[in-house]
């Protein structure tokens, strides 16, 4: 029985993702990136409708955030982008522009799918099908743990949040031999590691259906890597209210 | 490789799932015709899935909305055509 990704401690609630990416309570609500990193969040799988919720209020916060430079990588000089140089010089000449009209050429946020948890209808509806907060949310998704390497290999370093949803889900996969998916995982936190010195990240980890000594070690090999774990229990559900007929 | 997004028949069957205690609330002869509504939506459900709009209820809800309106133009037709049999019945005489 596994003991170590049960809910240990902590209450969830919408707002935790937006404490563990410390957005400021300011009206521009930017994203401050330092210190850089990112935040490992373990609970059951009911919490992942909040986690949408909380991306849904990151990208909305970070949209309507002014898009200088300096303001996405809170108040510090921007590091280097893919294409962050001819950015940062057409934004230096159009000062007059209004920031809030120029858009940067990275997301307000990204979020790496591992197990397929990303209900992009449930996102658009909270934020009410608006485009211009909607086309800056971008998502990939992987279907095997081999995938899930990949695409965060493929993962540019950019001064925007990052939200890795159930990073494990793939890596409980039996068809894989044990010491393939731990040398798989390492080479994946290797890659967070990266992504994590130019942004703040979270992380979330859901238990596996089938316990396994495994999933144990690298839930372990994870939190040693991570900046901070949270343990997230469930609220109890609400009674249900008294029914007339 | 599993579904990214459901699709345009489960989204509607959890949005007329989300809305059955509303259903349940109402008169019987209103549950019929919210039955009809939602099978008026349900004619449309490849377009829906084609548009893959964001908000996938707006598009039920449009869809609704052409199928009442395709009722009323017919309907306008009949009455008009009725309007034309009568006028010219009243020429006869």
């Amino acid at each position: 029985m596994i003991t170590s990704i049960e809910p240990k401690f902590g209450s969830w609630n919408a707002d935790i993702l937006k404490a563990a990416f410390r957005t400021d309570g300011r009206d521009e609500g930017f994203i401050s990136v330092t210190p850089p990193g990112w935040i490992l969040l373990v609970g059951p799988r009911q919490v992942n409708a909040a986690m949408l919720t909380a991306i849904a209020r990151l990208g909305e916060s970070c949209a309507s955030a002014p898009h200088g430079a300096e303001a996405a990588n809170g108040g510090l000089p921007a590091p280097a982008c893919p294409d962050g140089h001819l950015y940062l010089r057409y934004w230096r000449r159009q000062s007059r522009v209004p920031q809030a009209q120029v858009k940067p050429p990275w997301p307000a946020v990204r979020v790496l799918d591992g197990g397929n948890r990303f209900n992009a209808y449930t996102v658009a509806r909270l934020l009410g099908g608006r485009p211009e907060v909607l086309e800056r949310i971008t998502v990939s998704r992987a279907f095997t743990c081999y995938q899930v390497l990949a695409l965060l290999e493929s993962t540019p370093a950019m001064p925007c949040a990052f939200v890795v949803l159930d990073l494990l889900n793939t890596f409980y996969d039996d068809s894989v031999q044990a010491g393939e998916r731990k040398r798989l995982l390492r080479a994946c936190l290797a890659q967070l590691e990266r992504l994590g010195q130019s942004s703040k990240g979270v992380v979330s980890v859901h238990p596996p259906k089938v316990p396994s000594q495994a999933a144990v070690e690298m839930l372990t090999m994870i939190q040693a890597k991570a900046q901070d774990t949270i343990f997230i229990q469930p609220e109890p559900a609400a009674p249900e209210p008294l029914r007339l007929f | 490789m599993g579904r990214t997004l459901p699709t345009a028949t489960i989204v509607l069957q959890q949005e007329e799932a989300a809305f059955a205690r509303f259903r349940r609330a109402l008169r019987r002869s209103d549950q019929l015709a919210l039955d009809e509504l939602f099978t008026s939506a349900r004619q449309h459900l490849a377009a829906a899935q084609y548009a893959s709009h964001a908000l996938p209820f707006e598009v039920f809800l449009l869809s609704m909305l052409l199928e009442e309106h395709k009722e009323v133009m017919r309907l306008r037709e009949r009455v008009e055509a009725l309007l034309k049999s009568l006028e010219t019945g009243d020429a006869r005489r």
